[in-house]
């Protein structure tokens, strides 16, 4: 066989079936001209998971056994043994779509790119409250990264369908073997800071059978609260955007209570969480929602924090603090264009915002640890959305008794003409 | 703000459309006209709409211009950072089968399929489902439109006309129009694009009134106009309450993913026009994609034209089919979906809608409701959930009536 173009890596424990339902899918994706391998990393699996390589696959498939050692591990293994110099990852719970092997190779066309694939969840028909939410956190993700405009972030990594050249894998040095969870988030922090730029594939998809249960997701959310310490002391400028730093606003009070129990009190807490998670089911039968959302909240935050205090041994203070730092803003006028601020931006390439009209101040974009770089596309979807109102203000609050009312077919036309008299 | 609607048995309302970059020195409307119902619009997109008076065979233009005024005074500034942002992407639209359910409504049907000829961009595919027919006429009808698609569904019922025609249907989008309604040109590209979204499972347009020539067009206008307003809005299931969905628009003028099936399941046949509960399919179907956490978008932009009931008899019938519909309706979100939200919705129409209407009616209060046409609606509240066992018996024993 001729040397592969592309290397798909798959890491897989104990789950035979969705492995095989994982190969089968990538098996009967064609890109013509393309040459592809795939790796399945079967990481300490006892329920014989290497035989599905036994079957005539029509890609070349290699199976890699290693004794358990994590994901992240196991995504190192595949990529030290690819031969391709692009590598595809992919989880063992997800079937491609037609198109997902052409997207990621066509989104590669400019270098250092990572691209980051759709997953849209299948959640088998369930119709139950949890399974509304778990959707809901998935699509809101994915509708966040397809506005063209979207500020891309270390946490828009996702590990199960992404893409990079195996060079930018390797010059950043692969995962850190030593994290369990969030692992994706760390990588994603080092590739920002190496400059890389992340792309969104919708067309990349793939279904994400999703079987998370909210016992699951608790469980997960304590995993996240202890890689997050992990991840603000390797990396102290991200702390501030982590859960662990935020204010608790979005908790009621009872979550707020049921957050100090998880820190200070941690057997207490664990009978006020049971005692919550009984009332959950019975606010769904009832068809709250609101309030069954406010719960669930309240018990996510509680498993997080108990997460967190655990891997802090309850000792909040010790938590990792960002470097102070003065923000930087570079303070942008408005008036010229839209063509012409984005132009401005893109020359600078700043890490913060001072968005102004004249003299007016609009907002103000601080600078995003372990974001990318401000860039010109930004712009529109900053003002479209979160700047919309207060740009509205400092355009009627500069020209507006200026403006006559119903003679105004095209505002800006005026705006324009009376700005180049000032 | 807009002047009220003057209303009296003996004056009808022009209905007059105003390009905001291009008002008239003056406006003529036919003498008989006391009043107009002014639609705004600014580069096609409708803004605004008011009440002018008019004297002579003339609007007041001072009268109107001072209405324009208050009516835009805020968009003013969102068009002014729309203009700055310039135009949005051009959206990839998904392709759609336009349906329309008709039942022995010949002419009214001639006029949508000439709307729906004239659609930019035209639909990639036309069906027309007759409902449970007497007589051939639709038939005839759709014969002279050669490469529309006629169906025939003998199970009666609108509801189950709109099943059919997502069975039919090739396309991955159904956008569904009244026989008694035409869309612009315009229509179905403002309908589709909110299908960009994969959340969205629905879209729903603004209706406006083609005429208000008789008081009970314009009581009907008044009192449960098809118009939600002219801003776009987002519904979305894990937010917004579904059981209050009657905000969300109406199926005269809406759109639907053919995958609506799967996540939210069939139009309840026991429901709607055809039955004996009158209405409320398409509203149920609104609170059940909203309670399996999908989105409905309106959108403003997507404009249709009803053409109302015309006369006082028709409209009692339509105002009570609303009061019987929206019970059995809640009748169904009750019992098969165990939605106790219901019961909370129903008290409160109630108690902040229809009771202090009716005490304003039988006092006589000035710009009140007819009282019989309030009379008719409680009286369909009260028919409503038996309505919704009827049917859902007849249906179930197989019993069909023509």
């Amino acid at each position: 066989m001729t040397r592969p173009d592309v290397s798909i890596i798959i890491p897989t424990h104990n789950r035979r079936a969705s492995a095989a339902r994982a190969l089968q899918a990538l098996s009967v994706q064609c890109c013509p001209g393309i040459a592809v391998e795939v790796i399945l990393v079967a990481d300490g699996c006892t329920d014989d998971t290497a035989s599905v390589a036994a079957v005539e696959w029509p890609v070349f498939v290699r199976v890699l056994e290693q004794p358990r050692a994590g994901a992240a591990a196991a995504r190192n293994r595949g990529a030290a043994a690819a031969a391709g110099h692009l590598l595809i990852f992919v989880d063992d719970d997800v079937e491609v779509l037609p198109g997902f092997l052409a997207a990621h190779v066509e989104a590669h066309a400019a270098t250092d790119r990572v691209v980051i694939g759709y997953l849209p969840p299948q959640l088998q028909g369930r119709r139950d409250l949890f399974a509304v939410m778990l959707r809901a956190w998935w699509e809101a993700m994915f509708e966040r990264m397809r506005d063209p405009g979207h500020r891309f972030a270390y946490s828009d990594l996702l590990t199960g369908n992404f893409s990079l050249p195996r060079s930018l894998f390797e010059r950043v040095g692969g995962f850190d073997e030593t994290l369990h969870c969030h692992e994706d988030y760390e990588l994603g922090y080092r590739l920002i800071a190496a400059g890389a730029r992340f792309q969104f594939a919708p067309a990349a998809a793939g279904w994400h059978h999703e079987c998370t249960d909210l016992a699951r997701s608790l469980r997960r959310k304590r995993d996240e609260g202890r890689a997050d310490v992990a991840l603000a002391r390797r990396h102290p400028g991200l702390t501030p955007t982590l859960p662990l730093a935020r204010p608790h606003t979005h908790l009621t009070r009872r979550g707020r209570v049921l957050r100090h129990l998880a820190v200070a009190y941690p057997t207490r807490g664990g009978i006020a969480e049971a005692v919550c998670r009984q009332m959950l089911s019975g606010l769904e039968a009832l068809r709250l929602r609101i309030r069954w959302r406010l719960l669930l909240n309240d018990l996510l935050s509680y498993w997080y924090m108990r997460g967190v205090a655990e891997a802090l041994n309850g000792k909040l203070g010790e938590l990792p603090r960002a470097p102070e730092a003065m923000p930087v803003l570079h303070p942008l006028d408005l008036r010229p264009g839209l063509a012409h601020a984005s132009a401005e931006i893109d020359s600078v390439r700043p890490e913060g915002l001072s968005l102004r009209w004249g003299s007016l101040v609009i907002g103000t974009v601080p600078p995003q640890p372990g974001a990318e770089p401000l860039q010109g596309r930004h712009l529109r979807s900053l003002l479209r959305t979160r700047f919309a109102a207060a740009f509205r203000g400092a355009l009627a609050l500069a020209y507006g008794e200026r403006l006559p009312a119903s003679r105004d077919s095209a505002p800006l036309h005026e705006l324009t003409r009376l700005n180049d008299a000032r | 703000m807009a002047t009220t609607l003057q209303l009296s048995r003996s004056v009808a309302t022009a209905v007059v459309q105003l390009d905001i970059e291009d008002v008239p020195s003056e406006l003529r409307v036919d003498a008989g006209y006391r009043q107009a119902l002014v639609i705004v619009r600014r580069r096609g997109a409708p803004v605004a709409q008011f009440y002018a008076p008019a004297a002579a065979d003339r609007l007041d233009m001072q009268e109107l211009r001072r209405a324009l005024d208050a009516a835009i005074a805020e968009s003013r500034w969102r068009w002014a950072v729309n203009e700055y942002l310039g135009p949005d992407p051009p959206h990839v639209l998904p392709a759609a089968t336009v349906a329309i359910c008709t039942r022995e409504r010949p002419e009214d049907l001639t006029r949508a399929l000439h709307a729906v000829a004239a659609l930019r961009p035209a639909p990639a595919e036309v069906l027309v489902i007759d409902n449970n027919p007497m007589t051939p006429r639709t038939q005839e009808v759709v014969a002279s439109f050669p490469s529309y698609r006629y169906v025939r569904e003998d199970r009666r019922g609108l509801d189950a006309a709109r099943n059919r025609a997502l069975a039919e249907a090739t396309s991955p989008v159904v956008a569904f129009t009244d026989d008694d309604a035409a869309p612009e040109p315009a229509w179905l590209g403002y309908l589709l694009q909110p299908f960009s979204d994969p959340r969205v499972l629905c879209a729903t347009g603004l209706t406006l009134p083609l005429e208000l020539e008789t008081p009970a067009q314009e009581w009907f206008e008044r009192l449960s106009p098809f118009s939600r307003g002219f801003d776009r809005r987002l519904f979305d299931g894990t937010r917004d309450d579904p059981v209050s969905v009657a905000r969300a628009g109406a199926g005269a003028n809406m759109a639907l993913r053919r995958s609506v099936l799967e996540h939210a399941g069939p139009f309840d046949e026991a429901l709607d026009a055809g039955t004996e509960t009158k209405s409320g399919g398409d509203h149920e179907m609104f609170g059940r994609i909203l309670a399996a956490g999908f989105r409905i978008v309106y959108e403003p932009r997507a404009v249709s034209w009803h053409r109302h009931r015309r006369t006082w008899e028709e409209l009692r019938e339509t105002i009570r089919g609303y009061g019987v519909g929206v019970y059995a309706m809640w009748t169904r979100r009750l019992i098969v979906d165990h939605e106790l939200g219901v019961l909370r919705h129903a008290s409160r129409w109630l108690r902040l809608e229809q009771v202090p209407r009716l005490w304003r009616s039988l006092w006589r209060r000035p710009d009140s409701v007819p009282v019989d046409l309030l009379l008719e609606e409680l009286r369909g509240c009260l028919a409503g959930p038996r309505a919704y066992f009827t049917a859902t018996r007849r249906i179930r024993d197989g019993v069909e009536r023509r």
